[in-house]
């Protein structure tokens, strides 16, 4: 394989009007702010994203007016920093469309998608007014085996995934520390894979068993130390929280 | 003593030992680590953002994704790896919030006002329905009034009893799984095994009973027969959890 290293302007040149994009990381959390900082330069429109739990990410997204829809357990952020602004502007405007999920419904959605299976059965949403308000994404079904009733949620496969890492090598074999949330399960599902790293070394220099996301599955490889900030990221740094507040009280974008 | 310490205490002493617990951000977090610490050391803390067993020293994960949430612990997973574990039926106890909430402990996290245009549009479930579906025993930690203690929920994300007793096993939800507790500033509340509607377990010092729960709650919450006081933190409670939270991020400055 040769290198996909690449400048962050070209990796997320392959993000297309209208594409459903995965976002890695969580809430404040390795998420890759700096590429959606890119997508939002390139003035992208009209894409849908899915992540389990948003939050600056989405919410700048929202800001810009780059999303018309977003698969999501949950999009604020939590704690002291409160609701996503933007988002909730969005929303209850109707200018994006909150295509309600739980975090394991989003997970589950994902893993059919890496499976290559149209849908998966999961325990969980019985009785929820989630499952009458999408009947796009949620089915009670029998279960064939004759266990009674199971939600079946169907697969989302993302045009693109974007994750932050802490270590590439050039190939795109990727070394992540700490949690992982699910950014494997995204990359796996995706068509295509951006990924953002704090360091890129070179092929062959991390140890296999360090490796989470094997450079089969990725396209692009960018270096982009402090990629992830305002979001923390485990080894490197914390949120920025002064930088977070600020994206909450600005405007949004107005006469798109 | 503030709503925040009676809350948090109160929650830490419904968690037995040896058992796991999944956890979200700020009181249930608190809550959690306190009865870690003080009643219940063999409390497997399960963290939404893929962290198990973390045994935070110092001051406590702020999110519930950070590496705090592993540090000491056992495993640094994935998302996906710790909600399957409560799909698997894992989870002891799952700790929720909500804005809103009914008489059979059924959740609202989604939107205030029609979902179709929302007045207020919520953060959403985020793990909740998941929870609310797979833990054994879900504590609902909130605060009360008459909006959010309501008849009637605006939108339905998490489910509790739904309709009453049979309707979570209608709907194909596991037998045994449900609402356990609902802890506010005014006491703690369970579900009455006859009816699961809510029922008025303890009431902190000070608060009139029934005069002040019902003033708080749209809806009528009879008094369990079992009713008593809930004592306030302890020194030794306190000390601890505010040692945990030095900075007030959950405790309030």
């Amino acid at each position: 394989m040769g290198s996909k290293v690449t400048s962050m302007e070209r990796a997320v040149g392959a993000v297309a009007d209208g594409m459903i994009v995965a976002l890695g990381g969580n809430v404040l959390h390795r998420s890759p702010s700096a590429a959606v900082r890119e997508i939002v330069r390139q003035g992208r429109r009209d894409l849908k994203v899915i992540k389990t739990a948003g939050g600056y990410d989405v919410d700048l997204l929202a800001q810009a007016g780059a999303i018309c829809a977003v698969w999501a357990g949950y999009v604020g952020y939590e704690n002291e920093f409160g609701l996503a602004t933007h988002y909730r502007r969005a929303v209850e405007r109707g200018e994006v469309e909150a295509r309600e999920h739980t975090c394991y419904s989003v997970i589950t959605a994902l893993r059919a998608a890496s499976y290559g299976v149209p849908y998966l059965p999961m325990n969980g949403l019985w009785g929820s007014d989630l499952l009458e308000r999408r009947p796009e994404d949620f089915r009670v079904v029998d279960d064939p085996f004759g266990q009674g009733p199971v939600v079946a949620v169907r697969a989302i496969r993302p045009d693109v995934a974007i994750v932050h890492v802490q270590k590439a090598d050039t190939e795109g074999n990727c070394a992540i520390t700490g949690t992982l949330f699910e950014d494997v399960l995204m990359v796996s599902a995706a068509r295509l894979s951006i990924v953002t790293a704090e360091e890129v070394v070179l092929a062959g220099s991390l140890d296999p068993e360090s490796v989470s996301i094997p450079a089969v599955l990725v396209s692009h490889v960018v270096h982009a130390p402090g990629g992830a900030r305002p979001a923390s990221c485990h080894g490197y740094y914390g949120i920025d929280a002064e930088a977070v507040r600020a994206l909450a009280a600005a405007q949004t974008a107005v006469g798109r | 003593m503030t709503a925040a310490e009676r809350m948090i205490a109160a929650s830490a002493r419904l968690l037995e030992d040896n058992t796991t617990v999944f956890v979200g951000t700020g009181m249930p977090l608190l809550a959690s680590v306190l009865a870690q610490r003080l009643s219940a050391p063999g409390l497997l803390l399960i963290y939404e953002g893929g962290g198990v067993g973390g045994r935070p020293q110092g001051r406590l994960p702020i999110q519930v994704c950070e590496s705090l949430t592993y540090r000491d612990g056992v495993y640094a997973g994935s998302m996906d790896y710790v909600m399957a574990l409560g799909q698997a039926g894992m989870v002891d106890y799952g700790f929720l919030g909500a804005a809103q909430i009914d008489p059979y402990g059924n959740l609202n996290t989604t939107v205030i006002g029609p979902w179709e245009s929302p007045t207020v549009r919520l953060p959403g479930s985020g793990g909740g329905a998941d929870v609310a579906s797979f833990a054994w025993r879900t504590i609902i930690v909130m605060a009360q009034d008459r909006r959010k203690f309501t008849p009637r929920l605006d939108f339905m994300t998490s489910p509790g009893y739904l309709t009453g007793p049979g309707a979570r096993e209608a709907h194909g939800l596991p037998a045994g799984t449900g609402p356990y507790r609902v802890v506010t500033q005014l006491g703690v509340y369970g579900f009455d095994p006859g009816t699961l509607r809510m029922e008025l377990l303890s009431a902190f010092e000070g608060v009139r009973v029934p005069e002040d729960i019902q003033a708080a709650s749209g809806f009528e919450i009879p008094i369990s027969r079992q009713f008593r006081r809930e004592g306030d933190p302890t020194a030794e409670e306190l000390a601890a959890m505010h040692a945990l939270d030095p900075a007030g991020v959950v405790l309030g400055g």
